[in-house]
């Protein structure tokens, strides 16, 4: 009890610093105010476009579908990280030395650090964008299960910067990182359904998806948050769906605590 | 183009190549995602039309083939011009910009030599396959339709060429905001579909005002031979845009104040 009063204690100092620090900023995440509302008006056209003399698409009506790329926007200035890009860094330039001599685990630091920064993401990008489709678009973001959709996002939240974290590991096997690290970004965005529902891709693609994590990223907790869920021709119950979300929370934790242990001996401080 | 610029050219291509080449392995992944990344567009495009449904009044081919100029036009323009985004971003957040104005050269000329992004010519690659791939399986244009669609092109870069100096310019004053290319790229996710899906007003908003439409709509239609008055409009707001940027360099350069460091 008392470590894990501990660990709230140190959770919310790394994240009132990284909220200090990442405020003189604010400015720049206001840009999220143009860029999130612009992607969204390209959907509009686009949805409006295709749906024209059709009922449904993948399964979507066009109001789903417009709900759907909103509640994907605003989810994502709630969960998005670059701890991929951080970690690698601070092994490359072998300033990880420091982070290592401190009694605490860097996942926990740099989770720290995520939390603060999402936390002024949901002040300064969350809530206008959301106001923006509201009051612009018409587009009522409202979920259909608030508690369901507060716990899946809370473990996409989870599961991003994990599957972030474990991409920033490699980096102790590889002195430079960005073609993987593209690439896997590129593969978790694809499939989590950040461009396209995931409705849309061929039926074995979509059973395929069950095995990995990257739609627990987006596609679940959107799909919570319309309030049904189906891949693949499989419906499941949105409890079970979240219940499954955090099963996959566990099998990232085991991934990123064995790829750390298997990274940390070929740690060697170069470039300190 | 003067001699020592060609050679400039030349050498910032050998350095952009032999830094990447350091880490091989990196590069052909780098080389390879960019092209890759660059085809997620074509893709939802190709699961829209295998859904049953269209973009009114274009085959999957006529829209393929916009997206494939737009990876054409970006597959030059992006690995000549927007390195230059980043190399002002580093040296406005570290303050080393002096050191480029003090070279007697064009301070433009030696931020966009050093931003030079070898990787960045396989979305080029991808372009022109991709091209060849749609047009294949299109009827043939005639040699008018290439002439007009080479002059798009042209024009289309020039665009490219203007926004990539609007955004490294605005980084002298907003120092250290990485996410213009955002910006960017949420205003460029116009210019890749069909213009019968925006509404009427905005269609002449992106013929005239930021001309969007010659980046991959208008050459496409150029060669599918496909003319509509827009298209010539577009032709003197292209050059208006690209010099305003140019303007805008120039303007924003001299209110470089060397805070960082």
């Amino acid at each position: 009890m008392r470590s894990i009063r501990s660990s709230l204690k140190t959770l919310r100092a790394v994240a009132f610093v990284t909220w200090k620090e990442w405020a003189a900023y604010r400015s720049h995440m206001l840009l999220s105010l143009v860029v999130g509302p612009a992607f969204f008006l390209a959907q509009v056209f686009i949805w409006h476009a295709v749906f024209a003399g059709q009922e449904t698409l993948g399964g979507f009506t066009l109001e789903g579908m417009l709900l759907y790329y909103g509640a994907s926007s605003v989810i994502y200035y709630l969960t998005m990280d670059f701890a991929d890009w951080n970690l690698q860094m601070l092994i490359r330039s072998g300033r990880f030395l420091t982070y290592i001599l401190r009694p605490m685990s860097h996942r926990f630091f740099a989770f720290s650090q995520k939390v603060g920064h999402r936390m002024l993401g949901f002040v300064f990008e969350f809530l206008p964008v959301w106001l923006i489709f509201f009051f612009v678009f018409r587009i009522r973001l409202i979920p259909a299960e608030p508690v369901w959709t507060l716990i899946s996002v809370a473990l996409s939240f989870v599961i991003l910067f994990l599957i972030n974290y474990s991409t920033g590991i490699l980096a102790f096997w590889m002195t430079r990182t960005d073609g993987i690290r593209a690439l896997i970004r590129l593969l978790r965005d694809l499939l989590a359904g950040v461009f396209i529902p995931l409705s849309f891709f061929p039926e074995a693609v979509q059973k395929v998806l069950f095995f990995l994590p990257f739609q627990f990223v987006s596609y679940v907790p959107v799909r919570v948050f319309l309030g049904s869920y189906e891949l693949g021709g499989v419906a499941i119950d949105i409890p079970v769906i979240v219940a499954i979300q955090a099963g996959m929370v566990l099998v990232m934790l085991l991934v990123t605590d064995l790829l750390w242990r298997l990274g940390i001996r070929k740690f060697t401080g170069a470039g300190v | 183009m003067k001699h020592w610029t060609w050679m400039l050219f030349t050498r910032s291509l050998r350095t952009s190549f032999a830094e990447r080449a350091a880490y091989r392995g990196d590069f052909i992944l780098s080389f390879t995602v960019s092209f890759l990344l660059e085809l997620i567009t074509p893709l939802v495009t190709l699961l829209i039309y295998n859904a049953g449904t269209s973009f009114p009044g274009w085959t999957m081919e006529e829209a393929l083939l916009i997206q494939a100029v737009f990876l054409l036009a970006r597959g030059i323009a992006f690995p000549l011009f927007f390195g230059m985004v980043w190399i002002v971003f580093d040296q406005a957040v570290q303050g080393t910009f002096e050191i480029t104005l003090l070279k007697p050269r064009s301070p433009l000329l030696l931020t966009m030599l050093r931003g030079i992004d070898i990787e960045g010519f396989s979305r080029m690659l991808g372009g022109i396959l991709l091209v060849a791939f749609t047009v294949n399986r299109l009827p043939a244009p005639p040699l008018s339709g290439w002439l007009l669609f080479i002059l798009f092109v042209s024009l289309s870069i020039l665009i490219l060429f203007g926004f990539a100096l609007i955004l490294a310019a605005s980084l002298f004053v907003w120092i250290g905001n990485a996410r213009v290319i955002e910006l960017m790229e949420s205003i460029l996710v116009f210019s890749r579909y069909p213009g019968t899906i925006f509404a009427k007003p905005l269609q002449w908003a992106f013929a005239v005002g930021i001309p969007l439409s010659m980046i991959a709509l208008f050459p496409a239609e150029a060669l599918l031979g496909r003319f509509s008055i827009q298209m010539f409009f577009a032709i003197p707001a292209s050059l208006v845009f690209a010099g305003a940027g140019y303007l805008f360099w120039n303007r924003m350069i001299r209110r470089y104040a060397g805070g960082g460091g």
